[in-house]
């Protein structure tokens, strides 16, 4: 059954189209990787998926229901980590848990018992008292991820839960993430990190203007994409015949230089490797070499034409 | 039930649990009328301990109305922070309906309120035993009317101002307003019969406490403190009851309408 299915999707804030015929769906069990640059309309697709929103049309399923603002008993059953850390303050650990669980309709006996595990879950037992301003950041967004998942959600939304913070702690969202989808829950998890997403994530779907424009395994997204050969050379000793012969090979579109070192852009799928050893080891030999591959940024850059980082605009 | 019980106690939780609570909406209140009540007395020497005692009870009683305007800003740190933006969306994530938690923000802020009142009334009752105060059933009808109508003004606030800070500021003008013109700054406006509607029905707070500065007299009269006669205040006081309960309902029915039409843009 998917877990989430939706289909010609269209939301409108006035003129502005947010979501434009969008159709996604979503297994059980599966993690994907839903990216997309700033605008693209992940946010609003989120708040649909929640119930927080209703669309102007088109078909949005949870569970294999309706979903809708009117709608409160699919809600039981999905949690959303929030993007900004929205625990209280005025709570200790262990009662922002109480409460949100409390939210949910938790009690007693099994509230306590769904209480004790997210803190073990996210490794804040031993602060379950103490209250979020003394933490740090990384442990704040542990406390806001165990928050969304106190009551066991099916379906889990995870909106960049690990930007601003140091690794440590991103390591440990990272692995206790992986742990939650080896648990069958069913995962949406949003990040402009793309290291994450390779890591975690069994799918992606990227989104631009409002639709998902590519979707797919990660080596499935890399194939659909052509792109340049890139061979990065460190020559024994730089030289002018060196630079003309590397030129003048087939496929060779550029050769940048710096002192010794050599950038050979090819067009995808040259083959050039071994013309370029070849003729650095008869011009001098090579110290070292390296040949770039294409990865998910720039599948997102080839398909967007964005940054999925504003940070590397 | 059951959910309403759960967020209201945690309203209550989180904001007991700002000092800012206890001092900007108990401390400070009641700080500052026990000044003021000082200042009055001090003011009011020579006139006899009756008139003093009246001036002290009404000074009080304009106080504790006042306050109560004040007291729902209390509502603002929810309605502008926790029940907006990403805070929000968490909490309507969940499977109770958005206005449970809009209405348990509001309840909470009203039980404060009454709260704050009944402490300020207690300890100046038994710091000024000689003070005149208007009759305990009336001075409570009015403190829960204009407790009640201070909610609203902080229901109302979100739906107006685009922040906190023009929250508060829209706020103070009001709520400052209405004791000026209620000639509660000593600011007197004659003897006319513009300045006697001024002080008496221009607005929510000059309409309960000129009724509980009527009913005090009339308290001191029957009671045979008073040498002079005065008329039965009854009718004014009465009609004072009225417009305030229509305050109220347009007050409740604007907060409604203008609630609506922001959920559904």
């Amino acid at each position: 059954m998917a877990m989430v299915n939706m289909k010609n999707v269209i939301k409108r804030y006035g003129d502005f189209t947010a979501l434009d015929h969008l159709d996604l769906t979503v297994a059980e069990g599966e993690v994907l990787g839903l990216l997309g640059p700033n605008g693209a309309g992940k946010s609003t697709c989120i708040k649909t998926l929640c119930g927080l929103i209703d669309a102007n049309s088109g078909t949005v399923e949870v569970f294999g229901k309706a979903q809708s603002v009117s709608n409160l008993e699919i809600r039981r059953h999905i949690g959303l980590v929030t993007q900004e850390i929205t625990v209280f303050s005025d709570l200790s650990a262990l009662e922002n848990l109480r409460y949100f669980g409390g939210l949910y309709g938790l009690k007693g006996k099994e509230l306590n018992d769904n209480v004790a595990e997210m803190l073990d879950f996210v490794g804040l037992a031993d602060r379950a008292k103490k209250r979020p301003k003394t933490f740090s950041g990384g442990m704040q967004r542990r406390l806001n991820i165990a928050c969304a998942l106190v009551h066991k959600p099916k379906l889990v939304i995870m909106d960049e839960p690990t930007v601003g913070i140091d690794p440590q702690s991103r390591n440990h969202i990272l692995e206790s993430t992986k742990r939650l989808a080896e648990s069958g829950t069913t995962i949406i998890y949003t990040s402009h990190y793309m290291e994450e997403v390779q890591a975690i994530c069994s799918r992606i779907s990227i989104m631009d203007a409002g639709r998902v424009i590519a979707d797919g395994t990660i080596d499935q997204l890399m194939s659909s994409v052509t792109h340049e050969d890139r061979v990065h050379l460190t020559a024994a000793m730089a030289s002018d015949q060196l630079t003309t012969e590397l030129k003048e090979i087939a496929g060779v579109k550029t050769v940048n230089v710096n002192g010794n070192q050599y950038l050979i852009v090819s067009g995808a799928g040259s083959g050039n490797l071994n013309r370029i050893m070849e003729i650095a080891q008869r011009n001098g030999g090579i110290v070292g070499f390296s040949e770039e591959k294409p990865n998910l940024e720039d599948v997102f850059l080839t398909l967007t034409g964005k940054k999925l980082r504003d940070d590397q605009a | 039930m059951r959910e309403f019980a759960h967020i209201w106690k945690h309203y209550a939780l989180r904001t007991l649990r700002r000092p800012i609570t206890w001092a900007l909406y108990l401390g400070l209140p009641l700080g500052l009328t026990l000044v003021n009540v000082l200042a009055n007395i001090g003011l009011a020497e020579g006139m006899g301990a009756e008139a003093q005692g009246q001036m002290v009870g009404n000074m009080v009683t304009l106080m504790i109305l006042s306050f109560q305007f004040f007291s729902s800003e209390v509502l603002y740190f929810d309605l502008f922070t926790t029940l907006r933006g990403e805070v929000a969306n968490r909490l309507y994530m969940s499977p109770i309906k958005q206005n449970k938690f809009f209405i348990s923000a509001v309840g909470w802020s009203w039980i404060f309120s009454i709260l704050q009142a009944t402490t300020i009334f207690t300890i100046v009752y038994l710091v000024f035993p000689e003070a005149y105060f208007p009759s305990f059933w009336l001075l409570g009808i009015m403190v829960l009317i204009v407790s009640i109508l201070s909610q609203l003004k902080g229901a109302l606030m979100p739906l107006i101002a685009k922040n906190r800070k023009s929250a508060d500021g829209i706020s103070a003008i009001v709520c400052f307003g209405m004791m000026f013109l209620s000639g509660g700054l000593l600011v007197h406006f004659g003897d006319s019969e513009f300045a006697t509607f001024l002080m008496t029905r221009s607005n929510p707070l000059a309409l309960a406490w000129s009724a509980l500065q009527q009913d005090t007299a009339w308290q001191r009269y029957l009671s045979g403190d008073l040498q002079v006669t005065i008329p039965d205040p009854t009718n004014f006081i009465t009609t004072n009851l009225i417009i305030l309960g229509i305050i109220m309902v347009v007050l409740f029915a604007v907060v409604v309408i203008l609630g609506r039409r922001r959920k559904t843009t």
